[in-house]
């Protein structure tokens, strides 16, 4: 495939995956804490595992990258995943799903690095803020589809048939992109745009992002509640900023490109989404501040992780890919 | 994702309201354009960025 943009319809896909099987424990917790009589706190802590490897092996996983190239390396990291899912299918010991779950989350470390990488090898130059936002979406949607199929898989055929068919979407993922992917003919120098930024403070920044539009999800429904809304009302209006958000994130991306200054609509981004954060409490007009939100939130995502893309030569760009999910991760 | 939902909750509990969270919260979103412009102020007061800024600089070969 020669199409910048399909590459990055493969690339969408393939990302997808990941968030599918970090959701994939989660979509079925109760499922799995009565087929293995472990408390709603396991569950937790086998969710949260995925991510523990990102903090000690973002930036090793970015080095193998660059010593056995890109394609090679992301099939490893699927190939990772698929047998951390497998171990999880057939384990009767809660040690050993631990010990699949950090597999899987090793494989889905370097995937995220490398993905990110590749991207950026495409779109570098051209429409990089474009291409990340929609590239970014790719978490929500892969969520979405675990949070739809893996409940209804999981009560039909039980806990093993899930991390079966989330061994299935990996080997898809293996099989597309060993068809569809190849590395550019030259890889895409930076972007001529005057901003350069060293990759621990993009990094930094993608982290501290991160944390602020959590809290919106995390305590948005309790700050509802302790307003007297009922808890499903709570829950309905936080959404909302879920699904603008799907929308604003590429739109965001669209008008850095357009404008060629995603500096100033990360800073306007930013500076506004604070403001309707601070407002939201202290505020009677929830649903327009919540609606706002979900308009402006969206906005800063694209260009913040264009940031990374800033280095002149593709050369370093594995390993620092590696050092920007080292510095985000534990955010 | 692993330390920012801890701090929140820790500054919703210590506050005895959500509210909390979310001002945490705006604090991290306006850390972000700080930290840009800091990031961007360091690189212009570098000498090396200000005499030569690398992608402006000239091929080692003047061939």
């Amino acid at each position: 495939m020669r199409n910048r943009w399909g590459i990055l319809a493969v690339l969408f896909a393939v990302r997808a995956t990941m968030a599918f099987q970090f959701q994939s424990v989660a979509a079925v917790a109760p499922l799995l804490s009565s087929e293995l009589g472990v408390s709603i706190a396991d569950i937790g802590v086998l969710i949260g595992l995925y991510f523990a490897p990102g903090v000690a092996l973002a930036l090793p996983g970015g080095a193998v990258g660059q010593r056995f190239g890109d394609k090679a390396t992301v099939l490893g990291a699927l190939l990772l995943m698929l047998a951390g899912s497998v171990a999880m299918a057939f384990a009767a010991s809660w040690s050993i799903q631990i010990a699949g779950r950090l597999v899987a989350g090793v494989g889905g470390v370097i995937l995220s690095v490398q993905l990110t990488k590749m991207l950026t090898d495409w779109f570098a130059g051209k429409e990089i803020a474009t291409a990340t936002a929609i590239f970014v979406n790719s978490w929500p949607a892969g969520v979405a589809i675990s949070l739809l199929l893996m409940p209804l898989i999981g009560t039909a055929y039980g806990v093993g048939a899930v991390h079966l068919s989330v061994a299935a979407f990996s080997g898809c993922a293996i099989v597309l992109l060993a068809i569809a992917y190849r590395s550019p003919a030259d890889a895409a120098v930076a972007s001529t745009t005057s901003l350069r930024l060293d990759r621990h403070a993009a990094g930094l920044i993608w982290g501290l992002f991160n944390v602020g539009f959590a809290v919106i999800f995390s305590f948005g429904p309790s700050l509802l509640v302790e307003r007297g809304w009922s808890i499903a009302a709570a829950r309905s209006a936080i959404s909302i900023v879920l699904w603008l958000a799907v929308v604003s994130v590429p739109l965001g991306g669209f008008v850095a490109d357009r404008t060629k200054r995603p500096e100033l609509v990360l800073v306007a981004g930013c500076i506004l989404l604070a403001v309707l954060m601070v407002a939201l409490p202290r505020s009677s007009s929830v649903v327009s501040i919540v609606v706002a939100l979900g308009l402006i939130s969206g906005q800063p995502a694209g260009p913040i992780m264009s940031l990374p893309a800033r280095v002149p030569r593709p050369g370093t760009r594995a390993i620092g890919m590696g050092l920007f999910f080292t510095v985000f991760t534990p955010a | 994702m692993m330390l920012g939902p801890v701090v929140g909750g820790a500054c919703a509990k210590w506050a005895g309201s959500a509210a909390a969270a979310f001002d945490f919260g705006a604090a991290m979103i306006l850390a972000c354009p700080l930290l840009l412009g800091d990031s961007i102020g360091f690189r212009l007061m570098s000498p090396s960025w200000r005499e030569c800024p690398p992608l402006m600089q000239p091929p080692l070969t003047a061939h």
